[in-house]
């Protein structure tokens, strides 16, 4: 293809492949959460292309599969906080987070609530399923979105039957799961939504009931048939708008909220070649020198999820996954409970007076305690600090932000931990993790 | 390059919105500046049944199980409309003079998305992805920082997102679910949550600097407020808690310019009879006894509630006794202010564009009424054109 390779070079590798302390930490933040101290000296050791094919080769998921089946065996219908709490302390503690943070890609994109589906069980089987495939083929994940329980009762697959179509999930498909606004039209939703018809929920599982299915002919996005789902499933899986659309939206999650046009270009490029597999374009990504341009680095607003397991392990703290999850709902990210059927919008919506205050009520309980036991013993970061309150500041900034404050702000915060008095290394914590640096990833 | 912000900042520039606001409020008789409410009716509002077209064939044969009866709702003046009976709050309102029925409100060419139209009925823009910029946020821009003295012009009051509708750079405003969200843990914190930072004004640091300001302001603006003093004279539903929390910020004499409340869950696909008058009761209960607590306090005259809904719903009910996504439906403005009354005509159900009705009045007149009207400033830079104010406030002379 003509102008191929100039676009790729957007996504060019980087030249150098030593990774420094900075350089090391942004890589961690975006590929997983936060900037464990070991993890940050293991890729300075090993450099950029053997750390970045570690993050990206990911073992088959078989343990989280058995893991979630003991859990729920305990879990009641209505406690998918449990869900989210057993998700989050996988988070916490997984040596492969991009698995965790691609399910979390996939939640927000196939964005479905237990408020309405009201079925812990069946929430828990489609996080299993972002966790299975996730890191595969969209094909394959939009095929089984299609049949999941929760996905069913959440847009009203249920009530789409021969002779009384429900346009509400082959509307979704088209505008937010594949090819966005603009790539079809009415005609192709309702057509579509024909062709979905037959699917139902019996237990947990979903079957087919040819019955209920409408076999007449029908034209979706220029294709004439007897269209079943798996057609519908495959024309919008392999449309061009839906590689670029994918793609940028995987760029935003793991690079820079609005990724120029070139970069766009050559993502949307490589992400099809590979066959809409997102580890091939993060592999791609994550070694570019676009990726460790200025312009990349702290370019996001950290979500709740990435701002509190992100700190959590950057300073080695053992937490609770339940307080987690409530502390992540106060800040605005209910996990397993989207807002709408888009997602979190994310970036600038994360921030506002009252999840602020969150943000900043987290930080003082992660690094001085609280009742309802957020963080257990103490952080190891908070251990290893030595020396006076400047040197104390100082070092946990560079540990959690991976970047030094400017003075001003060092200077305000060793105020603060004057003023909050007790454990000055607890309420330096308590203050950097509430700045506005820290919010920012 | 004129960007729409900086095309926004001269125009705010040249004409005097001080001047003009200052002007509005004298208007008003008081000294407190004006207030306007917005309540959200997430999902798509079903028109049809909330001013209903009771006389109507169509509209009864295209919904067996759905139509509302002429015996049970509540006439209205004229047209043959009349309101849902679970509205009975705000039909004492509208016999009061207080409430405006806007009807057959929409656009051109309807989406019915709920996303996009929600985001043009935001942006006041048929084109909302080129413009990222709230009516409501440009409203409090045109306005002017200095109008609102405790730094608060505008506050959403909701648990779930910012709406797109609030959003502007230059004037971050608070979403708050309830106000004990907003006290700090660690009050040690504000000094060093106030600092500021030199970075450039778009970076996410600024961003995230501005929010730490906002949270800072609320903080030590609220230090003193009695939370608990009103909630009794409010039903106690979601919306009514939302109001309640409003009230109390009104009273306590917080000059907030506008307030966005979200009533959601009207996306009523199946079985709509009985969750479509839930909803619609909790709707009219809550404004009235707002509408009520402001007359009692002497606040009434400085604000008027708006509700709006990204679309109405389709004509004909489907095969799960519900509705589907529409297009143009009708509206209220309630208020002391407002001149009460029926605006516009009985939807036509024998002149359908795609099943849906069409729409007679744009939505951005009814936000050229409140510009011109209630806030007293230009309307064309905020809304992008010139749109015709309706008669549901008086021209201010």
């Amino acid at each position: 293809m003509l102008g191929d390779a100039t676009s790729r070079n957007a996504l060019a590798p980087r030249a150098d492949d030593a990774l420094d302390e900075h350089a090391a930490a942004h890589l961690l933040r975006r590929a997983g959460f936060g900037q464990p101290r070991v993890d940050v000296e293991r890729a300075c050791e090993r450099g950029l292309e053997a750390t970045v094919s570690t993050l990206t080769t990911l073992d088959p998921p078989c343990a989280a599969v058995r893991e979630l089946d003991a859990v729920l065996d305990t879990v009641a219908a209505g406690e998918s906080d449990a869900v989210a709490a057993w998700w989050v302390a996988r988070m916490l503690r997984s040596e492969q987070p991009l698995r965790e943070k691609l399910a979390l890609f996939w939640h927000g994109h196939f964005a479905t609530s237990d408020a309405k589906v009201q079925d812990a069980r069946l929430m828990a089987t489609q996080l299993r399923t972002f966790l299975d495939l996730g890191a595969g083929p969209f094909h394959a994940l939009l095929h089984a979105m299609t049949r999941d329980a929760a996905m069913l009762l959440w847009l009203d697959g249920e009530l789409n039957r021969k002779d009384h179509p429900n346009e509400n999930y082959a509307r979704e498909v088209f505008e937010l799961f594949t090819l966005g606004i603009g790539n079809y039209d009415e005609q192709d939703i309702r057509e579509a939504a024909r062709a979905l018809t037959g699917f139902r929920r019996a237990g947990g599982r979903t079957e087919f009931v040819r019955a209920m299915h409408d076999d007449g002919t029908k034209t979706v996005l220029g294709h004439r048939g007897a269209l079943a789902a798996d057609d519908v499933v495959t024309l919008c899986a392999k449309h061009p708008a839906t590689a670029r659309r994918l793609a940028t939206r995987l760029l935003q999650m793991f690079a820079h909220p609005s990724p120029p046009n070139a970069v766009i270009d050559a993502a949307c490029a490589v992400y099809a070649d590979a066959g809409l597999d997102p580890l091939a374009l993060l592999r791609v990504v994550l070694r570019s020198e676009w990726f460790h341009s200025p312009a990349v680095v702290r370019a996001r607003i950290a979500s709740p999820v990435e701002f509190v397991v992100g700190h959590l392990r950057s300073i080695g703290a053992r937490a609770d996954a339940s307080a987690c999850v409530r502390t992540m709902r106060d800040m605005g990210q209910w996990l397993l409970r989207p807002p709408t059927v888009k997602g979190w919008d994310g970036e600038d919506a994360w921030l506002n007076a009252a999840t602020f205050v969150a943000r900043a009520d987290c930080a003082r309980r992660i690094a001085l305690g609280d009742d309802a036991g957020l963080v257990r013993g103490t952080p190891k970061l908070a251990a290893e600090v030595p020396g006076d309150v400047p040197t104390i500041v100082e070092v946990i900034a560079m540990r959690v932000l991976g970047a030094p404050l400017p003075r001003a702000v060092g200077e305000a915060v060793v105020a603060t931990v004057a003023a909050i008095g007790g454990d000055s290394k607890a309420a330096a914590l308590g203050a950097i993790l509430a700045l506005p640096e820290a919010s920012v990833v | 390059m004129t960007t729409r912000r900086t095309f926004l900042k001269s125009c705010a520039a040249a004409v005097p919105a001080l001047a003009w606001s200052r002007f509005a409020i004298a208007g008003s008789g008081g000294g407190a500046p004006r207030c306007l409410v917005v309540v959200r009716l997430g999902g798509g509002n079903d028109g049809l049944n909330t001013v209903a077209p009771i006389e109507d064939d169509v509209y009864r044969r295209l919904r067996p199980s759905l139509a509302l009866t002429k015996a049970e709702s509540l006439p209205l003046s004229r047209h043959g409309l009349a309101l849902h009976p679970r509205l009975k709050g705000l039909a004492e309102h509208y016999d009061a003079g207080r409430l405006a029925v806007v009807t057959n409100v929409g656009y051109p060419r309807p989406d019915r998305s709920h996303f996009r139209s929600m985001d043009i009925w935001h942006t006041a823009s048929l084109e909302p992805e080129r413009a990222r910029i709230g009516v409501h946020g440009a409203t409090l821009a045109t306005l002017g920082r200095e109008t609102s003295a405790s730094g608060i012009p505008g506050v959403a009051l909701l648990d779930t997102e910012m709406p797109l509708g609030l959003v502007h750079p230059d004037v971050p405003v608070p979403l708050l679910a309830s106000l004990e969200q907003v006290r700090l843990d660690e009050a040690k914190l504000v000094p060093l949550l106030e600092l500021d930072r030199d970075t450039p004004a778009a970076s996410p640091l600024a961003r995230a600097v501005g929010a730490a300001h906002a949270a800072t302001r609320l903080a030590r603006r609220l230090e003193h407020v009695d939370l608990a003093a009103t909630a009794n004279a409010f039903p106690a539903t979601a919306l009514g808690k939302r109001l309640a929390t409003l009230f109390t910020l009104l009273r306590s004499g917080l000059d907030l310019r506008i307030a966005y409340v979200a009533h959601d869950g009207f996306d009523t696909h199946t079985r709509q009879k009985d969750n479509h008058a839930a909803l619609l009761l909790e709707l009219g209960d809550a404004l009235a006894a707002f509408q009520t607590a402001l007359v009692k306090d002497g606040l009434d005259r400085d604000v008027v509630t708006l509700t709006f809904s990204e679309f109405g719903r389709r004509v004909e009910e489907n095969g799960s006794k519900g509705t589907d996504h529409g297009a143009a439906a009708p509206l209220f403005v309630l208020g002391s202010a407002v001149t009460g009354g029926v605006f516009g005509e009985a939807p036509n159900l024998t002149d359908l564009e795609d099943g849906d009705v069409r729409y007679e009045t744009d939505f951005r007149q009814v936000y050229a009424t409140l510009l011109e009207r209630w806030f007293g400033v230009d309307s064309r830079p905020v809304l992008g054109g010139s749109f015709a104010p309706l008669p549901f406030l008086p021209a201010i002379v």
